[in-house]
């Protein structure tokens, strides 16, 4: 039974890995350059099909009279900032701006993703120098700040969080809330 | 980036504190004779089933010198078939009878300590004549009986220019690898760093200028090498204390074997956990790619700093103008190591 | 994610053994080898061909055997571990976005 459970295991492995890997079974090496460091293989950072472990939305409308302007500061200004993101920054990437329409009312959703919750960080850097970058994201920001109705929401990939104990390590109110959650109504 | 492991893969025995020569950089501060108070045959056998019933799959044997220990060889035959045993040597005990013992009881790989390329300047260093010569012996038997052999050395002033003849000769009497190990203020080393520390600049060019043969493995762990493994480290020093890496020894102190089950240090300690979780003020962006780790080496971190998640002042990309040749005063004062816990 | 860290002591080496090897060297349990190429396939099919699985089978399991890890008894033909030689599974994760 136990060996059952074992290679159950170890075939459960397999299928969280999404395609099975070609098998190997390479040498593990120890390098003593400090102490004794085995060179240990890590596994991927970014889960393959993932747009990112953190993504931003923000949620904005644009006046009706102000839509084909503002379609064509994208046409023109996207693909810098997304260039901009990819040179100026480490593990930030800029997703798209996108329309959705419905009802009489045109709103649109800007998407960044982030390699991780630090890698939010490198904005401070890159907003510090005086660019072309800056000027062109704030005239798209502007957008965003003009709609009184505008909201702005963040992702984290749930499979990232699968202890939420340890996740509330630094984090207070989230341990309030899941020490709330305990409390039985009287 | 950061990883972890569940439970340790390897552990570094640093065995006893009693050597045959007498090193000037001497980490342990050895002596002649080792102590009463080092673990006994038997409790060194116990930590060894322990360590295979809990998984542990290597065994790192240093010192001192370990084979100047009377009952080493047992301790070796006894660990030999059931862990991937290292053992460090200054290779002055080992002769062709004795490697091809350890071949026999399945020691599976041996690292010999040459602090030069010449004689005079390893001698030197060893405080006893003939030392080299012996060493240089010890490798060439290793090889001989078929014991994977590598050599290493510590970067000081009093080397510094026979690096490159070392990797040769390494080559020449049968060495696999070379590591060349950085220099840590511990013990007398730490009092007499000003005459042989060099700085970060003479060990960059010193490390850069380094030309291999072919065929030579060469392991060092400056920039872009620069490894944070406290993450895997796990280390009992000679009298039973956890103290999670030997270049700890002077600031650490998780537990007492004889008192505190090993794992329980490594799950319960939280400096020791601490350390282990990688977290770090700032890390070298080529260190960490090429190492998946963060941060460099936290002995030197907190050796030059006094701040555990310090940056490493051994990384050229987080030097922060540190100058490696003059240690902080604190260092030199009593060490402000936590007090060993009582045993049993 | 976890690895599988393997000892040999007859020629004392450390080997890493990713998912798809782990499981070849679990089912070396003494077992024929066409019950392991059937074992094997169940396990990595829709995604390898029965040809792919057995090619890529003979390929692991003769790596194996030459690392001392698992060795064949010509007679009953059946895989099976070398004696000595020992596995254990490793938690080695990132927690990166933690």
């Amino acid at each position: 039974m136990r060996e059952d459970k074992n290679r159950n295991r170890i075939k459960e492995l397999i299928h969280r890995q999404g395609m099975p890997p070609v098998p190997a079974a390479p040498p593990l090496v120890t390098e003593v350059r400090t102490d004794g460091g085995m060179i240990l293989r890590k596994p991927p950072k970014k889960r393959r099909f993932s747009i990112g472990p953190v993504l931003v939305e923000w949620t904005y409308g644009v006046p009706l009279d102000q839509i084909e302007a503002f379609n064509k500061f994208l046409e023109k200004n996207e693909e810098f900032i997304a260039a901009c993101c990819q040179e100026l920054m480490e593990g930030v990437t800029y997703r798209g701006t996108f329309l959705t329409a419905g009802f009489g009312d045109v709103r649109y959703k800007t998407f960044w993703s982030y390699a991780s919750p630090e890698a939010m960080g490198e904005w401070s850097e890159a907003l510090k120098k005086r660019s072309k970058f800056i000027t062109i994201m704030t005239q798209l920001r502007s957008y965003w700040t003009r709609d009184p109705g505008r909201s702005e929401m963040l992702y984290q990939e749930a499979a990232q969080v699968t202890d939420l104990a340890e996740n509330a390590e630094s984090k207070p109110f989230l341990q309030l809330t899941l020490a709330a959650s305990k409390v039985k109504p009287r | 980036m950061r990883s972890y492991l569940e439970n340790p893969v390897k552990i570094t025995l640093s065995i006893t504190k009693s050597c045959n020569q007498a090193c000037k950089l001497c980490y342990c501060d050895c002596s002649a004779e080792p102590s009463s108070e080092e673990l006994s045959t038997a409790e060194l056998l116990r930590l060894i089933d322990y360590l295979v019933e809990n998984g542990f799959m290597q065994v790192y044997i240093e010192g001192g010198e370990p084979l100047h220990r009377p009952d080493m060889m047992d301790v070796l035959r006894y660990c030999g078939r059931k862990l991937m045993t290292l053992l460090r040597t200054n290779g002055n005990l080992i002769d062709g009878p004795r490697a091809r013992e350890l071949k026999a009881i399945g020691v599976g790989r041996v690292l010999v300590d040459l602090m030069g390329a010449r004689p005079q300047t390893h001698d030197e260093h060893a405080g006893i004549a003939g030392s080299f010569a012996r060493a240089c012996g010890a490798v060439a038997a290793l090889v001989e009986a078929g014991v994977p052999t590598d050599v290493l050395t510590i970067l000081n002033r009093r080397n510094v220019d026979e690096m490159q003849a070392l990797l040769e000769l390494a080559h020449r009497i049968g060495a696999e690898r070379v590591g060349i190990l950085r220099l840590y203020p511990l013990g007398r080393a730490k009092r007499c760093w000003p005459e042989v520390a060099l700085s970060l600049d003479e060990q960059m060019r010193a490390i850069r200028a380094l030309d291999p043969p072919d065929g030579l493995g060469l392991m060092q762990s400056w920039h872009p090498r620069d490894h944070n493994c406290c993450w895997q480290s796990a280390t009992v020093d000679a009298f039973g204390n956890s103290i999670g890496c030997v270049y700890l020894r002077e600031y650490v102190n998780y537990g007492n074997i004889r008192a505190t089950p090993f794992l329980d240090t490594w799950h319960k300690d939280p400096l020791y956990r601490r350390l282990r979780s990688g977290e770090v003020e700032r890390s070298c962006p080529d260190c960490s790619a090429s190492q998946g780790t963060d941060g460099g080496c936290r002995s030197t971190a907190y050796a030059f700093h006094g701040r555990w998640d310090a940056p490493d002042p051994f990384c050229s990309q987080t030097n922060d103008g540190v100058d490696l040749r003059v240690l902080p005063e604190r260092l030199l004062e009593k060490s402000g190591k936590r007090p060993r816990s009582p045993v049993a | 994610m976890e690895v599988c860290i393997v000892f040999t002591p007859d020629n004392p080496n450390l080997f890493t053994l990713n998912s798809t090897a782990w499981l070849v060297f679990d089912l070396c349990d003494g077992r024929s080898w066409k019950r392991l190429q059937k074992a094997y396939y169940d396990a990595v099919e829709p995604l390898r061909s029965p040809e792919e699985a057995r090619d890529e089978l003979m390929g692991v399991v003769s790596d194996l055997e030459r690392k001392g890890i698992i060795e064949r008894n010509p007679v009953v033909r059946t895989l099976r571990p070398r004696p000595g030689a020992r596995g254990r599974k490793t938690g080695v994760a990132s927690n990166e976005g933690r």
